[in-house]
Parts: structure tokens; sequence; C-alpha cells
């Protein structure tokens, strides 16, 4: 450990060497007393500037605490109460399906619906029957054409 | 005198953090100071960035796992605020034409002293001109005696980069007093 420091040591004043060799000691001496000329209250100033400021932003930090968590309790309540809305409002998530007697239906209603759904009925009815029409037309222009063909042979 | 990493210990655990933090401050202030001072040649933009340098450690002591000094860990948070000002002061001055700007190269130094001697000139000089890793090596090295191990761990190189960091340094003051 000694011999460490002491190998540490030569390894400095090697390197200071070099720099003083290149200027003078006196040189560089001069030049950190000129850097070191700040008064002791210039440091005791600094200190309670710094204080002050990490004062104002612990300050700040709690008061964003207290209103962060405030914040947070809010947004949850929030949530609960949307979903609790949502859930009652939304018919399909009613589990319980109700059921009614087609005698209790006014016949005006049924009418109603008959009359609304017909077109829609006869829509599918009339594709249905044209692809079906389409279907035999093609097989029929087949077999007229395989017999065209048999003929000319 | 409890030993900075006792002060840390206090600061992360206790609720009344003032205290370690304040003790820790007055032991270290002034060389973190001077050497910004060193780095930027003038004393109220020193005054600025150690402000700074102080507030950062405030806010990241609780997360300061102790892998290295509280010194060395200050110094590195000194190295990248008084760079990063360097920075920002070459981009303003870029970007505006403002001649009362102060930075290093305008700088009343050691050199407008009536006394000054020749050589006290040519290292002030020598100095100014020196790359900002460099002039900062240079001035941890002979000025705060430090070791190697602790510049390269501030300035995030290698034993080697910061042994060869200074070396450049001196190679160019010699090259710089050689144009003189």
């Amino acid at each position: 450990m000694e011999m460490e420091n002491n190998e540490q040591q030569n390894s400095l004043q090697e390197d200071k060497d070099l720099v003083e060799g290149l200027f003078s000691k006196e040189a560089l001496m001069q030049f950190e007393v000129n850097q070191m000329q700040s008064s002791a209250s210039f440091f005791e100033n600094q200190q309670a500037t710094i204080l002050k400021a990490v004062g104002k932003k612990k300050a700040a930090t709690l008061m964003i605490g207290q209103w962060g968590k405030l914040a947070i309790a809010a947004s949850l309540l929030a949530m609960v109460a949307t979903a609790y809305i949502f859930m009652k409002e939304d018919p399909q998530s009613s589990s319980t399906v109700q059921y009614v007697k087609i005698e209790e239906i006014p016949s005006d209603e049924i009418e109603n619906y008959v009359n609304n759904n017909e077109l829609i009925a006869e829509i599918d009815w009339a594709s249905e029957i044209n692809e079906e029409a389409e279907i035999f037309e093609e097989a029929n222009l087949n077999n007229t054409t395989n017999k065209d063909t048999n003929k000319t042979e | 005198m409890q030993p900075d990493q006792v002060l840390v210990i206090e600061f992360q655990q206790s609720t009344q953090k003032e205290q370690p933090f304040t003790q820790l401050l007055k032991r270290h202030q002034q060389r973190v100071y001077y050497q910004i001072k060193r780095m930027l040649n003038n004393h109220m933009d020193a005054d600025d960035v150690a402000q700074q340098v102080w507030i950062k450690v405030w806010n990241k002591l609780d997360g300061f796992k102790m892998e290295s000094e509280f010194s060395t860990w200050l110094f590195r948070i000194a190295y990248n605020e008084t760079l990063n000002f360097i920075q920002r002061q070459k981009k303003q001055s870029e970007l505006s034409d403002d001649a009362n700007q102060l930075n290093y190269e305008d700088a009343p130094t050691v050199s407008d002293h009536p006394k000054s001697t020749q050589i006290q000139i040519a290292l002030d000089q020598a100095v100014k001109q020196l790359p900002e890793k460099q002039r900062f090596v240079f001035m941890l090295r002979y000025f705060e005696e430090m070791n190697y191990e602790k510049i390269a761990t501030i300035t995030g190189t290698t034993v080697g980069g910061a042994k060869a960091n200074y070396h450049q340094a001196i190679k160019k003051m010699e090259e710089i007093l050689k144009q003189d």
C-alpha cells in the first residue's frame, strides 16, 4: 500500500515537473493564486443561495406530492364512476333477457314490423333466384355447345 | 469529522436532508468552485455553474449508489455541467454577435495584470487554447493532484485515456509556447 502511494506520488511529481519545466513553478502558483481570489463571504453567500434554492425545490416537490396524490385519487374515482355509468346504461351488459308473449304485442306493432322487413325479405329472395337462374343458364349453355361440337364432327 | 459516505447515507435515509447536505456543501464547495473557475476563468459564470452543480447533487444524491467516492461523483457532475455551459456559450456566441459576451477567450486574465511576467502571460495563453477535456484533466492532475483512476472516472474515460489527455495537454502547451 505504501509502495503504491509512493509510486503515485512519484508519478504525480513527474507529471508536475513536465509542466514546471515548460513554464515555471512560480508562474503556475501565480495562476492558481489568481483563480483563488474569492472572499470567505462569497462562499457563505453561495451556500445561502444554494440552500435557499434546494429548499424551494423541496417545498415544490412536497406540493407536487400532495397534489399528485389528489390527482391520482380523483382520476381513479372518475374511472370507477364512468365504468359504473357505462355498465348501467349498456343494455347488452344485462344478463337477463325479458321474454314477451306474442299475444301481448299489439297487432299494429306486428304489422309495422312485417311491413318494414318485407322489402329486405324480398330482396333476399330475388338475389337467391337470380343466382339460381345464372347457374341454370350456364349449365344449359355448356350442354348446347357440346352438342354443336359433336354435330360438326 | 464524519466521512462523506456517512453523510451521504444520512441524506438518503433521513427526511432532514439539509443537515448532511450542508456539511457536504461546506466541505467541497471551494474545490468545486475553483475547478470550475479554472475552466471558465470568469467568477460570475463559475458561480452560476457551481450552484447548478449543487442543485443537481441535491436532486440526485438519493440515487447515488456509492460505487465511487462522493467527491469523484461530485466532480463528475461539475465536469458535465461545465462542459454543457461551455457548449451553450459557444452556440450562443455563434448565433449572436454580441461583442460584450464573456467567454474564456476574452475574459480578463492573469496576463491583463500589469505585474504579470512574460511566462505567466504565456501560461495563460496556452491554457486558454487547450481543448476543454484536456484543460479539465490538466487542472485536476496539476492543481487538484488527483490520481488518474479518479480523473478517468470523472471524465468518463480510461486511465490510459486520462494519462494521454494530460500528456497531450502538455504537448499542446509546448507547441503554443514555441509558436510565441
